[in-house]
């Protein structure tokens, strides 16, 4: 007989046991598929975010959604000490020296708990420090870097306005030059992170007459300038811990250095870090999917029906196994274009494809997979429901996926 | 200061246990092992201290080579070097100290911090061991401490209050949960680790004093029974606790 020799609690961080007590991990079936597509120092890293976040966030998440809070700041400032602001940030900044692939990691493992809790530092990296990284001048990262990896300030991306989101390229918003910098005046919405920010990375119109593509510029303006008031927006019953604030910019003033990238090709800037954010997005999808399929197939062990687990019926396995595929391909996929990112050579398309599809097929194996634990997926504290209605967000967010398909099917036509 | 941190590969925590065919060994196929984590307190205080007081940390282990992951661990933590003293024995507490201390001789360390026990055999007698080898003064189960130039002082729980003890270093603490709470390694951390030292030698422990004769596992609980309701089931529970539990 298996026997115990020890009844432990995870209590602390990085695999603290103590000697009462007893909580047995969920073995995550998606580490074999992970273990076996990165480096060991990669799996290493991707190991302590898991356990960081089985002993961290999983405890607490449900107090957090009963009690409606958005992911409170001790557990920010945890996940800022574990060198999650500053992964993909180079060293000489004060980051972590990280590139996508530990980015999409880090996703993996706590969008495994909680796409809310994944999301904070995932938008504050690849929507926030991303595009400094990407396009700001020597000073402008000198100058903001160093703050963001150590967690103590963090950038917006102002991209969606209540008028504007697949259009993109055409934003209300707009911001005039004169003789100090510029003047934005207008309202950006759906920003991840609004309320812990400490800047916003404004997309505007400049040129309303330029070609299509060419007519806004990104400006960097603290939130803290004159004009500029964030309000949390209300009634989000999906990635419920997650941050989404509205900013209207009132005659704000920004001086000519907050210009980032070059002006009118603000485009460029907001599509090159769209890129690898809907990598991220991927990857939420793909840890719902491993969270059901570990959810799923232990429920249908467990679980008798007519004599029997409800594991060993036939249209039970095959949700099961549809999940399982859906992890290994999701994870392979995932590496595959992380990679590209890092080398430069990945296409929107091909990120987009990913991103349409992972979110696609996590959301209706999800439904499939609370219908095979019935009742019991309609329980919070089950886990299953919360990922259903967070998956919602992975298929419109960062860029929705009726409009991601305009932009696959381009190189298709002749 | 030079720190010493000894440390155990073990059966995680949450491992199914089962005992070998031998009847003295458990079976180690699919067991998942990890760092003890009474030795996560070690590392992390010695982390601490030298982030207090300066010096270097060295981890050593005595096991087989699979122990360089665990030390990786400590290394990724922070640790400078790491020391895996291999061995493919099962040597007992006595032969485990003997090899630990005869080593830590060479490092003349400071101070050495281990965890107030292992988690797979809870003996719990190698830190004071290596303290009585090496006629360090030592400090067991200590969940708070300060050190000084050449002083420490350790507080621990004892039955109904605390106690707190002051001494002379070198020293061996060993250390107990509430001491700390240790770190989580950061990427660049593990990434450090790969390139800082980590020396390899063969051990040769002198010969067991005591072998294991014998592992169970716990006796299986009895299947719980409902002995009745209300009033009427008060006789019947008095007299299970009086003549089967004996608790009454």
């Amino acid at each position: 007989m298996p026997g115990r020799l020890h009844t432990t609690v995870r209590s602390a961080p990085f695999s603290l046991y103590v000697h009462c007590g007893f909580m047995r991990r969920m073995a995550r079936r998606i580490d074999t598929y992970l273990k076996r597509l990165v480096s060991e120092e990669k799996f290493d890293f991707y190991s302590v975010v898991r356990d960081f976040a089985d002993a961290e966030i999983s405890p607490r998440i449900l107090d957090w959604e009963r009690d409606h809070t958005l992911v409170p700041d001790d557990a920010i400032a945890k996940m800022g000490e574990l060198g999650l602001f500053g992964l993909p940030i180079e060293e000489r900044y004060g980051g972590q020296g990280g590139d996508h692939t530990d980015l999409v990691l880090m996703g993996l493992a706590l969008g495994y708990w909680s796409h809310s809790v994944a999301i904070t530092p995932g938008a504050a990296l690849s929507l926030g420090a991303k595009p400094l990284q990407l396009s700001g001048t020597e000073e402008q990262k000198q100058a903001h870097l160093p703050a963001l990896a150590r967690g103590e300030r963090m950038f917006v991306f102002g991209l969606t306005e209540p008028g504007r989101g697949s259009d993109a390229a055409n934003p209300q918003v707009t911001a005039k030059k004169n003789a100090s910098g510029w003047v934005i005046n207008g309202e950006k919405c759906w920003s991840t992170n609004a309320k812990w920010a400490s800047h916003v990375i404004v997309h505007a119109l400049t040129d309303p007459d330029g070609r299509n593509g060419r007519r806004s510029t990104c400006l960097i303006a603290p939130m803290d300038a004159p004009g500029v008031h964030y309000q949390e927006m209300s009634g989000k019953r999906v990635w419920e811990q997650s941050s989404t604030g509205s900013i209207v910019f009132d005659n704000v003033q920004v001086a000519a250095d907050s210009l980032l990238g070059e002006e009118h090709n603000g485009f460029k800037v907001m599509a090159t870090t769209l890129n690898g954010g809907r990598l991220f997005i991927a990857a939420l999808a793909v840890a719902s999917i491993a969270f059901a399929l570990d959810k799923c197939s232990t429920y249908a062990e467990e679980r008798e029906q007519f004599g029997a687990p409800i594991g060993r019926f036939q249209r039970v396995q095959d949700v099961i196994v549809d999940l399982d595929i859906a992890v290994e391909r999701g994870t392979t996929w995932l590496m595959d274009l992380c990679g590209r990112f890092d080398k430069g050579t990945l296409s929107r398309e091909s990120a987009a494809k990913c991103k349409v599809d992972c979110s696609q097929v996590a959301s209706d194996l999800l439904v499939q997979a609370m219908e095979v634990c019935g009742g019991v997926s309609c329980l919070d504290e089950f886990g299953l429901i919360r990922h259903h209605n967070d998956l919602f967000v992975t298929r419109v967010g960062e860029g929705s996926n009726y409009a991601l398909r305009d932009l696959i099917v381009r190189p298709l036509r002749s | 200061m030079e720190i010493l941190v000894l440390v155990k590969r073990v059966p995680a925590t949450d491992s199914q246990i089962k005992i070998a065919a031998d009847g003295k060994s458990y079976d180690a196929q699919g067991v998942e092992f990890v760092l003890n984590p009474y030795d996560e307190f070690a590392v992390e205080e010695a982390l601490k201290t030298k982030e207090a007081r300066g010096g270097t940390v060295t981890v050593m282990t005595l096991g087989t080579s699979a122990a360089q992951k665990d030390l990786r661990t400590c290394l990724a933590m922070g640790a400078d070097k790491a020391i895996l003293l291999t061995c493919e024995d099962h040597p007992d507490s006595a032969a485990v100290a003997s090899v630990l201390a005869e080593k830590s001789k060479e490092l003349a360390p400071d101070l050495i911090f281990c965890g107030k026990q292992a988690v797979d055999d809870d003996a719990g007698q190698v830190g004071p061991r290596v303290a009585t080898l090496l006629g360090f003064a030592c400090a067991t189960d200590v969940n708070s401490l300060e050190i000084g130039d050449d002083t420490f002082a350790a507080t621990r729980d004892i039955e109904g209050g605390r106690e707190t003890i002051e001494g002379k270093l070198p020293a061996v603490i060993t250390c107990q949960k509430g001491l700390n709470e240790p770190r989580y390694p950061n990427l660049k951390g593990i990434m450090a680790a790969k390139k800082k030292p980590l020396d390899e030698a063969a051990a040769t422990p002198p010969d067991n004093k005591v072998e294991v004769v014998a592992l169970e596992p716990p006796a299986e609980r009895p299947a719980p029974s409902i002995l009745g309701e209300g009033a009427a089931a008060v006789t019947t529970l008095i007299d299970k606790l009086q003549n089967e539990a004996k608790v009454l």
